[in-house]
Parts: C-alpha cells; sequence; structure tokens
C-alpha cells in the first residue's frame, strides 16, 4: 500500500503551480497554493483547494519568505511542500526548516542539495568519482600562480560564480588582460547576487553543445530517463530544448547516461534531478553541475517517457520506493519545448510588458501556462509566461509540429519571442541538429519583413476591427453612408 | 483627415471610399481594395481582402490593436492627435469623446440650432475638464449622454444635422 499526502502546499507560481496542482490533482492531494496579491486572480489560486496570500518587501521576496511560508504550511497543515523550480527549490535553509516541522520537502535532502548547489564542491565530488569535469582553476584573484595556471588552460576561458545558476554569475574571458578585471568584477557581483564571492576560471569550449540528463533516485535505485539538449541559449539561458539529442551516437548515450547515473547514485540522490554536461564538438562531454529541482524543460521527457515527473518526485517524497527500473524506460519519438518570453528577441531580447488580450492556443500542443485573460505582465517575474511543446515520431515530425503550432499560436496583448523561436526553428542549423550554445549569436536573426500584402492586410483588419471605425459604422446616421464617398 | 495607422514604426494612411454592403472601398498604398471583416467571436475573425480570406486573431487595448495573421502577431497603433483629426470627428456633424470620461454638463438640447465652435458639453475626465465644441452649423439631432454618465474615447457624443443633410 502507497503512502501518500493528505495536503501538499505549492510554494511557486506561473505555469510551474499549475503544473504542480494539475498533478495533485489528478491524485486526488489536497492542495494549498501561496500568492503574492500581484498574483491573486491567477487560476491557480482559484483552482487549488486552499490558498494562501504571502506578503514582502517584492513580489520575488514573499516567495522567498521562508519563515512566512512554513508558518502557513503550519496553519494549514500540510504534509508536504513542492517548491516548483527557482525562488526556494535549491534552498538547504527551507528544506531544514520544514523537516524541524515534521513536513515533508518534496525534493532530495538538505546535504546533496548542498554539495550540488556549490559548483566548487560539486565537481570536486565529481572529479574525486573518476569521472570529467572541464579543466578549470580555483585560485584567488591574489594568488601569483593564477595567471600563469589560467594560461595553461588556454584562451578563452569562463568565470564562474561558486553559487551561482541560472545562467547568472558568468563571464567569457578571451585574453590574460581582461582576466585580472573580471574576477574581481565576478567576485564582487558573486557576492552581492549570492552572497558568496568564491568564483572560479574553466576552459571556455566554444560550440559546444549543453546535454543534461533526467534522474530518478529514492536514496537506493537510480535511474535515467534520458538526456534533453538545450543548446539553443540566449544570455546563458535556454530557449529551445528536444529530447533526445539530435548529437548522441547510442554509444555515447549510454556512456553519458551511465555517467549521470553514476554520480547521482554517488550521492545517493532522492527525488527528480538533471545532470549537465557540456558536450564539445569532438565528442568529449564534462559535468557541468546537477540541478536537485524539477527542471523547467521536464516536459520533453515526460512526452517521449510517458511518465509524469512530478508525480515520481511527489511519490518518491512520500517515502515509497521508486516501481520504475531502467529497463522499463523506452522512449518514443522526439520532443521540442519552445519557452515563451515577454521580451524583444529582434532587439537585444529587452523586457516586455503589457496586459495579456486574448490567448489563442492551437489543439495537439502541450502549453504549459499560468497565463489569463486581462493579466498585467510587469517587471516583478521572470519574463517566461509559458512552454509550447510538441511530440512527434521523429525529429523532422517534431519540427513540423513545432513550426506549425507557432504559426498557429496567438498571444495578443504582449510582445513575445514567439516569431524569434520560429526563425530559430526555420534556421538551417537547427534543422540539421547542428545546434550549440553559440548559435544564436551567429544566426544574428534579425525580424523579417512584411511584405505589401501583409501591410494592406494588417491596416484593413486594423481599420475595420478599430472600436473607432466600428462605432462609427455602428452608429453614424444614415446619410452619411449613402453620400458615395464618406469622406465629402 | 484620414485614418492613419503605424505599422513597423511607419506610418500608412487608409483612404476609405464608400461602403457597399458589407465590404468597404479603402485605398491603401495607392491602390483600392474591398475589404470585410467577419467576426466569429469577440476576437476571432475571417477578413477578406479583395476576394482573399484571411483567419485573424485581434485585441484591441486604446491605441493599440494586436493582430495575428499568416502565422504572425503584429502590433499596429492606431495614430490620433487630440485635437480632433481622427476618423470620427472629421465628419461634420458627427461629435465624438476624444478621451474616456464622465459629462459634466450640457449646453445644448436636441432640436435647437447650433453654430461651429458652439461649446455643446463639457466633459471630464481624469480630472482634466474639457469643452466639446460643434464641428458645423446645423441642428442638434441628438444629445446621446446625460450628465454623469460615462463612455470609452471615440463615443458618439452629438449628433448634428449639417445643411447638407437636412437638404437631403
Amino acid at each position: 500500500m502507497n503512502k501518500r499526502f493528505n495536503k501538499v502546499l505549492i510554494a511557486n507560481r506561473g505555469e510551474i503551480a499549475n503544473r504542480v496542482l494539475a498533478c495533485l490533482q489528478k491524485l486526488e492531494i489536497d492542495s494549498v497554493v501561496i500568492f503574492h496579491a500581484l498574483d491573486a486572480r491567477s487560476p491557480v489560486v482559484a483552482n487549488a483547494t486552499e490558498s494562501a496570500e504571502v506578503y514582502g518587501d517584492s513580489p520575488t521576496a514573499a516567495y522567498l519568505d521562508i519563515e512566512q511560508i512554513v508558518s502557513i504550511c503550519k496553519s494549514h497543515k500540510v504534509d508536504a511542500v513542492h517548491p516548483g523550480y527557482g525562488f526556494l527549490s535549491e534552498n538547504p535553509g527551507f528544506v531544514t526548516a520544514l523537516a524541524k516541522e515534521g513536513i515533508t520537502f518534496i525534493g532530495p535532502g538538505s546535504d546533496v542539495m548542498k554539495l550540488m548547489g556549490d559548483k566548487i564542491a560539486s565537481r570536486e565530488f565529481v572529479e574525486s568519482l573518476g569521472l570529467p569535469v572541464p579543466p578549470s582553476v580555483t585560485l584567488d584573484v591574489d594568488d601569483p600562480a593564477l595567471t600563469e595556471q589560467v594560461a595553461k588552460l588556454g584562451y578563452p576561458v569562463i568565470v564562474k560564480a561558486s553559487a551561482g545558476g541560472g545562467g547568472k554569475g558568468m563571464s567569457i574571458v578571451s585574453g590574460q588582460d581582461e582576466l585580472e578585471a573580471t574576477l574581481r568584477v565576478a567576485a564582487s557581483e558573486a557576492e552581492a547576487y549570492f552572497g558568496d564571492s568564491r568564483v572560479y576560471v574553466e576552459r571556455y569550449f566554444e560550440q559546444t553543445r549543453h546535454i543534461e540528463v533526467q534522474i530518478l533516485g529514492d536514496g537506493t535505485n537510480c535511474v535515467h530517463l534520458g538526456e534533453r539538449e538545450c543548446s539553443v541559449q540566449r544570455r546563458f539561458q535556454k530557449i529551445i530544448e528536444e529530447a533526445p539529442s539530435p548529437a548522441l551516437t547510442p554509444e555515447k548515450r549510454t556512456s553519458i547516461c551511465e555517467t549521470a547515473v553514476a554520480i547521482a547514485r554517488a550521492a545517493k540522490y532522492e527525488s527528480a534531478g538533471t545532470v549537465e554536461f557540456l558536450y564539445t564538438h569532438e565528442g568529449d562531454f564534462y559535468f557541468l553541475e546537477m540541478n536537485t529541482r524539477i527542471q523547467v524543460e521536464h516536459p520533453v521527457t515526460e512526452m517521449i517517457y510517458g511518465i509524469d515527473l512530478i508525480e515520481q518526485q511527489i511519490n518518491i517524497a512520500a517515502n515509497n520506493a521508486m516501481t520504475l527500473s531502467q529497463g522499463d524506460l523506452n522512449p518514443t519519438g522526439h520532443a521540442i519545448e519552445c519557452r515563451l518570453y515577454a521580451e524583444d528577441a529582434f532587439n537585444g531580447y529587452l523586457p516586455e510588458i503589457g496586459k495579456l488580450l486574448y490567448m489563442h492556443v492551437p489543439d495537439g500542443v502541450r502549453f504549459d501556462s499560468g497565463l489569463y485573460q486581462n493579466q498585467v505582465i510587469g517587471s516583478a517575474f521572470d519574463p517566461m509566461l509559458a512552454k509550447l511543446i510538441v511530440h512527434g515520431e521523429s525529429r523532422d515530425a517534431a519540427i513540423g509540429n513545432m513550426r506549425q503550432a507557432l504559426g498557429e499560436l496567438a498571444i495578443l496583448g504582449i510582445k513575445t519571442n514567439q516569431e524569434f523561436l520560429a526563425r530559430v526553428i526555420d534556421s538551417q542549423p537547427f534543422r540539421q541538429g547542428d545546434t550549440h550554445t553559440g548559435m544564436l549569436e551567429q544566426l544574428n536573426l534579425s525580424e523579417p519583413e512584411i511584405s505589401a500584402e501583409e501591410r494592406a492586410s494588417l491596416l484593413a483588419a486594423s481599420y475595420l476591427a478599430d472600436r473607432h471605425t466600428r462605432q462609427r459604422i455602428d452608429r453614424t446616421p444614415h446619410p452619411y453612408l449613402n453620400i458615395g464617398d464618406w469622406r465629402n | 483627415m484620414h485614418p492613419r495607422y503605424l505599422v513597423n514604426d511607419e506610418s500608412y494612411e487608409l483612404a476609405p471610399q464608400r461602403i457597399a454592403g458589407e465590404q468597404t472601398l479603402v485605398t491603401i498604398d495607392d491602390s483600392d481594395h474591398r475589404i470585410s471583416l467577419y467576426w466569429f467571436d469577440d476576437h476571432q475573425a475571417e477578413l477578406v481582402i479583395n476576394n482573399e480570406s484571411h483567419l485573424v486573431f485581434i485585441a484591441q487595448d486604446e491605441d493599440k490593436l494586436f493582430i495575428h495573421l499568416n502565422g504572425r502577431t503584429h502590433t499596429i497603433e492606431r495614430l490620433n492627435d487630440f485635437s480632433g483629426s481622427s476618423a470620427l470627428q472629421d465628419v461634420d456633424g458627427i461629435i465624438t469623446a476624444p478621451m474616456p470620461g464622465a459629462v459634466l454638463t450640457i449646453h445644448v438640447k436636441a432640436g435647437e440650432p447650433v453654430t461651429n465652435d458652439q461649446v455643446l458639453m463639457v466633459i471630464e475626465s481624469m480630472k482634466m475638464q474639457l469643452e466639446i465644441k460643434s464641428n458645423t452649423d446645423g441642428i442638434a439631432r441628438a444629445i446621446n449622454y446625460e450628465v454623469g454618465q460615462t463612455f470609452d474615447r471615440g463615443a458618439l457624443l452629438v449628433e448634428i444635422e449639417t445643411e447638407e443633410t437636412c437638404e437631403e
């Protein structure tokens, strides 16, 4: 008989809060969702069994307030908390604070979270297992041996914050003259963002792929659910992900997935996790980091494996042994996810704000979003609005489905990167599976022109749809319509 | 002045010629087009332009129109200077609201003669008062709002019969 939770609190917002709620509803578990006033009209607040407002100096601060959230957990008598991604999902202090009250954190233990959350410590851990990590230098900026050791790595190098993540706290250095200044700036930024000034220098491989392996572990057993390729990135942030990777041969796939399992197993990993690798043009791979949470891009894995990863997380957290075994896990077809951001992607990815006036989602796709009509998209939260996910029998079929979906999806009232995503999908390198983390800079896409026919159609539609015109046609007394020339 | 819209930072003028049934004849970029729009609901419509049909999604927020056409989403802005040059206000005898607001006072009754530039009503919007004046000589035929009533920008406030229309 499976152990189960009676009530779970969702410590997140937006699409992932909806996603977790849908899973809780499927499992017939009661839910509590926390929300900041800005999100009070989110459907997740209305749809959860219970809801509780959180307050803070800023909207983000509200979702990060451990004391307040733990107190809500107690007053609503929840058994467990699902953190989603971001916010408190990788905060060992949150895990400990919940444990003190006898509340289960749906995720791994705080020790493994601490280990993997520290990039320097996690690299050393993986290295100690005899598994590949990128060549790096972790000396202090004032150490006299620094320049020589970095020169040995070979430029360009990348400076990373030990406590960094999500693309923050990284900068590329192309020559020795920039090294010292970059290190100093990086250290002070790392201190400001993460409260931890430690940085390290890694060899920077150009044209590498970002390939990550989905792991599920229950502390004893550990399986992988294949890899995802997430090479299409802007500012170190993923915008298109797919599974499986078009780059891997079956042998490489086995090798990279088994490496990921070895790392997770050695860490006695419990819950869903992701081991990220850098995959070079030559076919070598190196451990980058392990994310101890559900990832934004988890749906592509779910689409090809037919497994609900959130359900697995909940089940494992309730202290049930994992029933999946590696032999049962057989992927079918190909899945692609596009992240829709409120941004001017053709113009330096500048964030956009606005009001969602209307949305049309095509049939036959998975659309994970927290959007609702008349929602004001401000600058308080991350600009990711939604995720569009498609499946196909082959990569080409999935590309075709995605291209069609990107054409049919209509999000009106706020500028998004939808068209930019369509151009990336249309590009020769993406079509050929020739993706790498620098591909967007290389493509240097610009907004396509509007043809004269399109412009005429747009002007015609604008004119006829415009409330001004409609009022005029509806309300103008007949003589004006009959005078032949409307203009006089 | 003709209605003008901003597409990709460039301004385009439309010259509506006439309405014949559901079709409007309009000049865009020096060529004439027969256009009509059939709404399925508040946002979905079929645009027919020169007998070619397109499914469109449309939403409007103030002066901005968001249009999804042929797989792409565009933002079109209606150009509109407050001085009364909008499409609606250029017709003699059609007095519309230049901004959303409420009627403060009314200075004319239906059936009364009015002269060009005569104050017809005073409206209030965001604590700003504005006189609504006649744009023609004629007879006030309809005052469509009462004191205190609110309206949107572009609302038809007063209709005036001009001599031209009286003769018809």
